[in-house]
């Protein structure tokens, strides 16, 4: 059945979004809005939440820039993960890839499954690379082809053909999974930045040594240790031991406390917290360990598949899928042609004998 | 940081693979590479020999990670071309390392000092964010030298006797990427981990972090844009010199550029 004039569109749509034109576009544009937003300082949620800090924080920036701070400021250029110079760039960027992941997804999957459907178009126009003297069974090609099956880790799957054998020769099928991580991790990275964006919090709390709060209590605190950082021990109600820093948390019940200021007044030690609140970073560090995974699985496991006709007159073809095509494709067609010469002791065109 | 003798040696490594390059004396190519290992072996003594002085690992500045990136990027040099049986690169990667040498034995006294680590860099996290970067920048910048190869060729095919064969050149390459971009990723996330530990958030738009993240992202174009006829094939070598140029930019140009800027950048280098 033909498509609607409406899916044809989406189609069309979707294939522009997802090409890689558009995607460099888009990344382009990306990359020159934070190289730009590097030139400019930035305002943290850490500074930003602090009145002292925020006030030092807009003097000096207002001394360096003066009357076009506010212009700047407008822009965005101080607070470059909010604003829409970043967002719209990337939000373009995320359409594209989700575009690709419409567009690519399902050829991609079927790929990582193994249910992929031959490309009979591709291998009927693909050059003959020998001729079989003898008609050979797809057990007994297989059989043939072990010893280069085995040194080039390829796995075989035979499928039926209408017309004489047909195999699909697979390395590192299971690295396909990478490519979909690869893609559709960055996404769920961005919702995690955008929910720690949102509504991540951050919240006072005050400790003191006379144990003034009943769930937490500062047992003691050392300002000159020997390696010059302050530490701290403190008590949970429960009874639990917690170890801070200025540089290493300490997490209770599902908080996270980092170390803000300490002092001392009539031989009571105080120490100020900041209680830090992040819905997003769960999402984000999953993601993150996602992409990294995907990356490594496609670009240290570099999957491949040929497909390896024989045809009932004994026609020996041979395409790389073209989920695989890269610059140096052809290089490694031509030489799996002459492996496979070589291991059915055949020689190139039709001249060849079994 | 690094005595001139050992930089003079990679001047004259440099000079033989250029020799080896134009006549084709496979003698040459072995003391270009010989003088290479030697001074690795030299720069990996003075990196032990801070780390026994200064009692903590020695990559707590920017002197120590550069001698590092410099043993680094001479070991996978040598590596490479022992691999491929092919010299012919090895004049086209020495001049980077060459760069880090004499920036190194022209930095001076006070930069090179050993001191003691800061509370903040105590952390088995920033070790491994710290080496993984090191690892991608040193695969990296091998692939920005093999794409300087490929921009100089004059033709694309074999015609050029002092280069290295085209599609192998171009094949390396494309692996050189494919093994440094992960780790790039991988290194950037630990930072970002640790520094969600140590400055309490775990991106804070730092220039350092931005540059990295430009760097990460603009690998992409090389990695997607293989695909491309042969004509078209030098656009991906130039990506990837400029990817190479985005590294040094981001470990040398960055913490300069912060500073003139007084952006006051959180990473120490």
């Amino acid at each position: 059945m033909a498509p609607r004039p409406d899916q044809r569109v989406i189609t069309r749509l979707g294939r522009v979004l997802g090409h890689p034109t558009y995607l460099s576009v888009s990344l382009s544009l990306l990359i020159v809005v934070m190289a730009v937003s590097s030139l400019f300082p930035q305002l943290t949620p850490e500074t930003a939440g602090d009145a002292y800090h925020l006030a030092v924080w807009l003097g000096r920036v207002e001394l360096r820039y003066g009357a076009s701070t506010e212009t700047l400021a407008d822009l965005g250029l101080f607070r470059i993960g909010r604003s829409p110079l970043f967002w719209v760039p990337l939000a373009l960027l995320i359409i594209g890839l989700l575009a690709w992941a419409l567009h690519r997804l399902a050829a991609t999957w079927r790929l990582a499954r193994g249910s992929r459907r031959p490309p009979i178009e591709s291998l009927l126009r693909a050059p003959l690379i020998a001729r079989l003297g003898e008609p050979l069974g797809t057990d007994a090609l297989i059989s043939r082809l072990a010893p280069l099956l085995r040194r080039e880790r390829l796995r075989t799957d035979s499928l039926d053909g209408s017309d004489g054998t047909l195999l699909r020769l697979d390395r590192h099928r299971w690295a396909n999974w990478g490519t979909i991580l690869c893609h559709l991790a960055p996404i769920l990275l961005l919702v995690g930045a955008l929910l720690t964006a949102m509504y991540s919090r951050l919240e006072p709390l005050e400790l003191s040594s006379d144990g003034a709060r009943p769930d937490l209590r500062l047992a003691s605190i050392d300002m000159a240790a020997d390696d010059g950082a302050p530490s701290a021990v403190l008590q949970t109600a429960r009874g639990d031991i917690l170890h801070i820093d200025p540089y290493h948390p300490a997490r209770t019940e599902g908080r996270r406390l980092h170390w803000g200021e300490s002092w001392q007044i009539e031989g009571v030690h105080y120490l100020a917290l900041t209680v830090h609140h992040d819905p997003g970073w769960p999402l984000f560090l999953s993601a993150a360990v996602a992409l990294c995974l995907g990356l490594f699985l496609r670009l240290y496991w570099r999957p491949s598949t040929y497909w390896l006709r024989v045809g009932s007159d004994g026609t020996l073809r041979l395409v790389l899928d073209d989920a695989f095509r890269h610059s140096h494709h052809q290089a490694d067609l031509e030489r799996m042609s002459a492996e496979l010469r070589a291991v059915l002791s055949l020689v190139p065109g039709d001249e060849g004998k079994g | 940081m690094i005595p001139w003798p050992l930089a003079i040696a990679l001047i004259a490594a440099w000079l033989m693979s250029i020799v080896h390059a134009a006549t084709r004396r496979r003698p040459l190519a072995w003391m270009a590479c010989g003088l290479c290992w030697i001074v690795v072996l030299a720069a990996l003594l003075l990196m032990v020999a801070r780390g026994i002085e200064s009692g903590h690992w020695p990559l707590g500045t920017r002197q120590e990670f550069m001698l590092a990136y410099l043993i680094l990027l001479l070991l996978a040099t040598c590596m490479l071309a022992a691999r491929w049986r092919e010299h012919r690169a090895t004049s086209w990667i020495l001049p980077i390392a060459l760069g880090l040498a004499v920036s190194l034995a022209l930095s001076p006294e006070e930069a090179s000092a050993v001191r003691p680590l800061p509370p903040a860099l105590r952390s088995p996290l920033l070790q491994a964010h710290v080496l993984t970067i090191l690892l991608a920048d040193t695969l990296l910048t091998v692939a920005g030298g093999l794409a300087l190869v490929q921009i100089v060729r004059p033709a694309p095919g074999d015609g050029c006797p002092w280069l290295p064969p085209d599609d192998e050149t171009e094949t390396r390459m494309a692996r050189l990427v494919s093994l440094g971009v992960p780790w790039l990723a991988v290194g950037i996330l630990l930072g970002a981990i640790w520094a969600r530990d140590a400055w309490g958030s775990y991106w804070s738009w730092d220039p350092k972090e931005t540059w990295a993240l430009i760097t990460l992202l603009w690998y992409q174009m090389p990695l997607h844009l293989r695909v491309l006829p042969r004509r078209r094939r030098r656009r991906v070598a130039w990506l990837v010199l400029v990817g190479m140029l985005l590294v040094l930019f981001t470990l040398v140009g960055v913490p300069q550029v912060a500073g003139a800027l007084s952006l006051g950048s959180l990473h120490g280098y």
